[in-house]
């Protein structure tokens, strides 16, 4: 199949927009797909992990744990995404302390930093998704069960963490969209993912309607994918709550 | 120390120029938040109409709003406007020069855009969570359709939807430091230009940090405030 | 003397589940009919039809002998035909429901005065002096600045029927008005509606308390199934029922 072929067939201009360009620049824009996808995907389980130890250090019962997990909520859910981005960037570098240590190799590279702003940002905000889906765990059911004796690991395991993880399933949804999207800020500090790669061809051909047009496009496909996975998930495990939308 | 000297006020130092980047965030926000509240009127009333046109107009908006990365967003709107302009001014009037609309109001329209969204989704849910019973209550003692809107329907709207407004507020804060791309100085192209002549990004990157954490601090508590007060009337359940 | 109220042949279906199947009914003025039936017989929906809540499939409605227009809209639904109608004679036949209702971001005092100033246009003292009236007929008069929330049920449904007094309606509707509320708190609201019968009252109930309807009803109508199974004088109705079904609902009802 030859996609050349195809775009010369399309007429040059439609409605204004070259239309022609647009199929050009799709099968490249579409190369950026693997790289998002694998900044999402570590981001949110590397993310989700450190979000686990937040939660538990914010119902340990230690005062000094208390104070640094939620000093990092603030922080993170309290300022933009690309001032964290660019502050691991561009700030760390300012420190010769940095580029003389072992880290260097890593913080120098643009993919890391955004590996690492991506993870703690999705950490602050998930943390914040697991203790409100814990807390919003009705009294009765975990009065219910340690009535019958259950308590501990176990009452953790059968009850409050199915619970708490059934209701908390729509706003991680939600989170995973947002993660996605965060990637395209990524294109800021050089990445070659999809938005890094629109402004490229944008940069060479001075056409920025009709690229970020085509790859908002694909954002869209991706999320769409995203919540069709989500609403799967709220089908398996929440069959008691579905209505007919 | 160092940073000291570069964040001050006044000639020498860069603290002045970033102070006046924070208001020009704020006035952005601002309008921003309300665009996106207009917009919002009619997006609620698009998606809650019974014609199936209308309904897939406003559910377009808020499902592409949403799921397009808000850079993509900002950038669509701020070249689209343009082109767009151009194209209007060179069609009706053979203008051909280069139009470029103020950057303000361009920035403000499309973050307004993006909360535009958000606000219809928040708007529309506390629609929904009225109980029906304070409806028909009022019907039952011959309000009108204009008074039960007014005395009754937006009161209770606006309680519910106090919270999730506050959120949008938030995001809409945060986003403005997308704006940067667009070349309007606010607080993250401050910073950017401060640190590329100064060669110092940590100071002023964290400055920036740091005055958007007083921004999202301040507003969370004056939301607080506000949601107290809208709560009056109804015991809240400890959570 | 005028009848208060009069229904002929009132059908109502909800989708394919036929709930009134013709039901016509009259009450003159001062009468308090007591609607009682067991679940799904339709009383609540009969009661809501009267004030168009639920707009009827088929049947007349007649409000002090005027009829409410029915017409049909475009998807050819029944539908009123003259919405000014419909709030005017909403104003004559207050409600009062099972779950009160009370406007919850305003004071008991703003729900009391609320339609008066805004629907009637009575001027605002004069329907602050009304209201004050009305909360100490019910018993309530020192909670007038507080919020409903604040209130225990039985207070809130007392606070409800001042505020359906206060619009000086022809006829009152209750909903059920007790079935929400913990029993010892169904006595302070069953003394309220008791003496508003004995003023001479217009009144249409639906309720459970066969007690109440025993002591106070001047006429009991039994629905079964979307249909009046029986009805007559309280006493006949009570104590001799002759249809069965009438019998069987009694004796699961009557505590001894």
């Amino acid at each position: 199949m030859n996609i050349d072929g195809i775009c010369i067939s399309l007429p040059k201009e439609y409605l204004g927009l070259k239309v022609q360009l647009m199929c050009d620049s799709l099968p490249k824009l579409l190369s950026g797909i693997p790289l998002t996808i694998e900044l999402v995907a570590i981001s949110l389980s590397i993310g989700f992990i450190l979000a686990m130890c937040i939660a538990l250090m914010r119902i340990s019962g230690s005062r000094l744990l208390n104070i640094v997990s939620r000093s990092y909520v603030f922080y993170f859910r309290g300022t933009p995404l690309l001032v964290q981005i660019f502050l691991i960037y561009y700030g760390l570098a300012q420190f010769d302390l940095i580029k003389e240590s072992f880290l260097w190799p890593f913080f120098r590279e643009a993919y890391w930093c955004g590996i690492l702003a991506l993870t703690l940002n999705t950490g602050a905000y998930t943390a914040e998704i697991i203790r409100g889906g814990l807390q919003s765990v009705p009294h009765g059911q975990i009065e219910s069960a340690r009535s019958m004796g259950m308590s501990g690991i176990l009452l953790y395991r059968r009850v409050i963490l199915p619970i708490a993880f059934r209701q908390a399933l729509p706003a991680y949804g939600n989170e995973m969209i947002l993660m996605v999207k965060g990637t395209s800020l990524v294109s800021t500090i050089t990445l070659m993912e999809i938005t890094g790669i629109a402004r490229h061809i944008i940069a060479k051909y001075w056409t920025p309607v009709e690229i970020f047009l085509i790859a908002g496009i694909i954002y869209l496909f991706i999320n769409y994918l995203v919540t069709r996975i989500v609403r799967y998930a709220e089908n398996r495990y929440t069959p008691y709550l579905q209505t007919n939308e | 120390m160092e940073f000291i000297h570069l964040l001050s006020l006044g000639d020498q130092g860069w603290g002045d120029e970033m102070l006046r980047a924070t208001m020009v965030t704020i006035m952005v926000s601002i309008s921003a938040m309300c665009i996106g509240l207009f917009v919002s009127i009619f997006g609620t009333i698009s998606k809650l109409s019974k014609n199936r046109l209308i309904r897939a107009i406003g559910n377009t908006y808020t499902t592409v709003v949403r799921g397009i990365p808000e850079l993509l967003v900002i950038y669509l709107l701020y070249f689209g406007f343009n082109n767009a302009i151009m194209s209007i001014a060179n069609s009706l009037f053979g203008y051909n020069q280069y139009i470029e609309l103020p950057v303000f109001l361009i920035a403000a329209l499309a973050v307004g855009i993006i909360s535009g969204a958000y606000s219809t989704e928040v708007i529309r849910g506390a629609f929904l969570v009225v109980p029906r019973g304070q409806i028909e209550a009022a019907k039952s003692v011959g309000m009108n359709r204009f008074l039960v809107f007014y005395r009754v329907l937006i009161p209770q709207v606006l309680r519910y939807a106090l919270p999730g407004l506050g959120n949008v507020w938030q995001l809409t804060l945060k986003d403005t430091a997308l704006i940067m791309v667009t070349g309007l100085v606010e607080i993250m192209r401050q910073a950017h230009i401060a640190s590329g002549s100064t060669y110092s990004p940590f100071t002023f990157y964290m400055s920036a940090a740091i005055l958007y954490l007083v921004l999202t601090t301040a507003s969370s508590k004056a939301l607080n405030s506000a949601e107290n007060w809208a709560n009056k009337g109804v015991k809240r359940e400890k959570a | 003397m005028t009848t208060a109220l009069k229904i002929k042949n009132l059908t109502k279906s909800f989708g394919s589940l036929d709930v009134i199947k013709g039901i016509s009914l009259t009450a003159n003025q001062g009468d308090v009919i007591c609607i009682i039936g067991s679940s799904g017989s339709g009383k609540s929906t009969l009661l809501r039809c009267i004030n168009l809540l639920e707009i009827p499939d088929s049947g007349d409605v007649w409000v002090n002998e005027e009829l409410i227009s029915m017409t049909k809209n475009k998807a050819g639904d029944p539908c009123p035909a003259d919405y000014k109608q419909v709030d005017r004679i909403r104003t004559k036949l207050a409600m009062v429901f099972q779950d009160f209702n009370l406007w919850t971001h305003m004071t008991v005092l703003q729900n009391v005065i609320e339609s008066p100033i805004h629907v009637q246009k009575i001027s605002k003292q004069k329907a602050i002096d009304r209201g004050y009236d009305l909360l100490k007929k019910v018993g309530i008069n020192e909670k007038a600045e507080q919020y409903p929330s604040s209130l225990s049920g039985g207070q809130q449904q007392r606070v409800a029927i001042a505020r359906a007094l206060a619009v000086n309606p022809d006829i009152l509707l209750f909903d059920e008005p007790t079935s929400s509320l913990d029993p010892e708190l169904v006595g302070e609201v069953l003394r309220v509606m008791k003496s508003l019968a004995k003023e001479g009252r217009t009144m249409i109930v639906v309720t459970h308390e066969m007690g109440f309807a025993k002591e106070v009803a001047s006429k009991v109508v039994f629905l079964h199934d979307g249909l009046i199974e029986e009805q007559g004088e309280a006493k006949d109705v009570f104590n001799s029922p002759k249809s069965e079904r009438l019998k069987k609902f009694l004796a699961s009802n009557l505590e001894g």
